[in-house]
């Protein structure tokens, strides 16, 4: 039923004129896994998929798909399917035409696009919607309409440009939810190209988080978020405290640092090859950071006062100075426990992490730096 | 909602004066008309008493009823020809990136830009040459350059409105370029192509300046015949003839609007 097939980019590169817009890019994208390009824009992630698509033409590099060579072939003879930010839904067409369109241009027989185009149609609950024309549906309607019509061609991969940018909130994330199942139930290669970083996490097998052209980490959702290999992804994909430290020793695992700011040590476990000099960056995220009115005792405890707080519904975002040196930090603590102004500005609290929740972070690539393939 | 006094003032102004545009602008237009059915040998306002003879006469005189039918036969043939040529020239100008597409558009539109005297005579004498002489073809070239701007222009501003993702969904679903064409662009182009192609009928259709050098018995047009009959009459059969050439012009946009709905020309939804 599927033919969906493995995706392999090798060595795709893109330049605008004298500007990199990709840099030599290797990925793939197992059998009926969904892969998520996540950057901010600009980062190269949308010209990726363009490449993909056939829309662009890459300097460099070869897309396979099933082990195939597909760069040379034309968009309409890839066999691929895309949903579009904006859905592109073909205004002078209804509902059963935009979704028969892959179909007819394939010379299905008329009976069996009828027969298809209602199940697509079904898959994305749309039954009944096939005389209506698009600007008669809602932003939601559309996006399955747009998916129904990627999707009844049976692709080899379908691609996914920011599908739900221009949903609001709610519909949003319930509509994440039902396109992963739909993928998954389908078990289609997938690519989604989006500058959401909860979209991503919510939606992928892996992430591929990209930046000025360049791939800077790939790996599965919750690996990117707690494992960081940079500043940049441990602060694109969430809030994130990185403090600056001086390395003091590293025994057993363990790497004992100096603070920058401040005569206090932290410690963290991560193995001895990621120790590159002396000078350190070290992330924590905010949810990590636990939150004592008692004084705190051990490894990695310190006293700080209460800077600023803001009630966000699931939680208190409390910014911190520590009393030794003012590092700022930033700590997420469940409302549940916090009483009425134990976190007002001014008064003295404890923080405490462990040290497998802090992670050292590779020194960032300086700007406009070549990347050899 | 109700608006406070200063606003209500500024909105009935605004209707005031919109409403004394459209006399100023209709006003010299319904007295032709209304002259046309005029019982008086010549041309005066207001009229004594009502009579048809007028457009007996158009209707008798034959050189009317000629240039009538030249002057439908050139604005349908050359807004024909104008499409056909400016709407491959409008897409495929409209998405280049190249310096060179600015330039060849400036230059297909610059018959707007150009006293139609000029064109006129440049016309004649580079069509005689060509050996085309003082021909119906010759005067459907004449018309079919001075309405090809007018697609031109409409279409590049459809085509540049419509985002290129069209196009590529088609593309990604399998379609080529020329089912792209056929079952997307075109279609989607369409009011462009209608408001272009009613503003080239129009221009050629009441055209004096072109046609006026081509004039031959076979190939004058009807605002030709109309300048040689007023140079020696004056009564209200050219009235008459004015009313009618109007009343088909406005055949044509009710035609467009049944076929198409002149709300949308122009504004693709």
């Amino acid at each position: 039923m599927s033919q969906a097939a493995e995706l392999l980019l090798d060595g795709i590169s893109k330049r605008f004129g004298s500007t990199p817009a990709l840099r030599p890019l290797h990925l793939t994208v197992p059998h009926g896994e969904l892969v998520a390009l996540l950057g901010p824009s600009g980062c190269g992630k949308t010209t990726t998929l363009r490449i993909i698509a056939g829309f662009e033409r890459a300097d460099t590099g070869r897309v396979m798909v099933g082990g195939a060579d597909i760069s040379r072939l034309p968009p309409n003879r890839r066999q691929l399917g895309m949903v579009f930010q904006n859905y592109s839904l073909f205004p002078h067409m209804t509902i059963a035409e935009n979704v028969a369109f892959g179909l007819k241009m394939a010379r299905t027989p008329k009976p069996q696009i009828a027969e298809q185009v209602a199940r697509a149609l079904a898959t994305v609950r749309l039954t009944g919607m096939d005389e209506r024309y698009p600007n008669q549906l809602s932003g939601g309607q559309q996006q399955r309409v747009a998916l129904a019509r990627s999707l009844v061609i049976n692709p080899k991969v379908l691609l996914l440009d920011e599908p739900l940018g221009a949903l609001d909130k709610n519909l949003r994330e319930s509509m994440q939810f039902e396109l992963r199942q739909l993928q998954q139930t389908l078990g289609i290669t997938t690519v989604l190209v989006t500058h959401d970083q909860e979209e991503a996490l919510t939606m992928s097998d892996h992430v591929a988080v990209m930046r000025d052209g360049r791939l800077v980490q790939f790996g599965a959702p919750s690996d990117v978020y707690h494992r960081p290999v940079s500043r940049f992804v441990a602060e694109f994909l969430g809030a994130a405290n990185v403090i600056a430290a001086a390395k003091l020793r590293h025994v057993d695992g363990r790497l004992e640092a100096r603070l920058m700011r401040g005569d206090a040590t932290i410690e963290i476990v991560t193995p001895a090859h990621d120790v590159a000099g002396d000078r350190l960056e070290i992330a924590v995220r905010p949810e990590n950071v636990a939150v004592s009115i008692a004084p705190l005792q051990g490894v990695n405890s310190f006293a700080a006062v209460v800077t600023g707080h803001v009630f966000r519904g699931t939680h208190h975002a409390v910014q911190v100075a520590l009393a030794q040196g003012g590092q700022e930090l930033l700590a997420y603590v469940p409302p549940r426990d916090v009483l009425p102004g134990q976190l007002d500005a001014g008064s003295t609290i404890w923080l405490r992490w462990r040290p497998q929740d802090a992670v050292l972070l590779a020194p960032e690539h300086e700007a406009g730096e070549e990347f050899s393939p | 909602m109700r608006g406070s006094a200063a606003e209500q003032l500024a909105q009935a102004g605004l209707i005031a004066f919109t409403a004394g545009f459209f006399v100023f602008l209709m006003a010299p237009i319904l007295i032709v008309v209304l002259v046309s059915f005029s019982s008086l040998g010549y041309i005066a306002f207001p009229i004594p008493s009502y009579t048809l003879k007028w457009f007996r006469r158009v209707w008798e005189y034959a050189p009317f009823l000629n240039g009538l039918w030249v002057s439908i036969k050139l604005a349908v043939g050359s807004t024909v020809l104008a499409a056909m040529l400016g709407v491959p020239a409008a897409l495929a100008l409209g998405r280049a990136r190249s310096g060179w597409a600015n330039v060849l558009a400036t230059f297909l539109l610059a018959p707007l830009s150009m006293p139609m005297i000029v064109l006129g005579f440049a016309l004649l004498f580079y069509l005689s040459a060509l050996g085309f002489g003082l021909s119906f073809t010759a005067l459907l070239i004449a018309h079919t350059v001075i309405g090809i701007p007018y697609l031109l222009r409409t279409v590049i501003g459809v085509y540049r409105s419509l985002p290129p993702d069209f196009e590529e969904a088609a593309a990604i679903l399998g379609a080529g370029r020329w089912r792209t064409m056929l079952y997307v662009t075109l279609p989607l182009i369409r009011p462009g192509v209608f408001a272009g192609g009613l503003f080239a009928f129009l221009v050629s259709f009441d055209n004096l300046p072109i046609s006026y050098f081509f004039g031959t018995p076979s190939t004058s047009t009807l605002p030709v015949v109309m300048l040689s009959y007023i140079q020696d009459q004056f009564d209200p059969s050219i009235a008459a003839v004015s009313t009618v050439q109007m009343l088909l012009a406005l055949v044509v946009l009710l035609v467009v609007d049944r076929i198409y709905g002149l709300r949308q020309l122009g504004a693709p939804s």
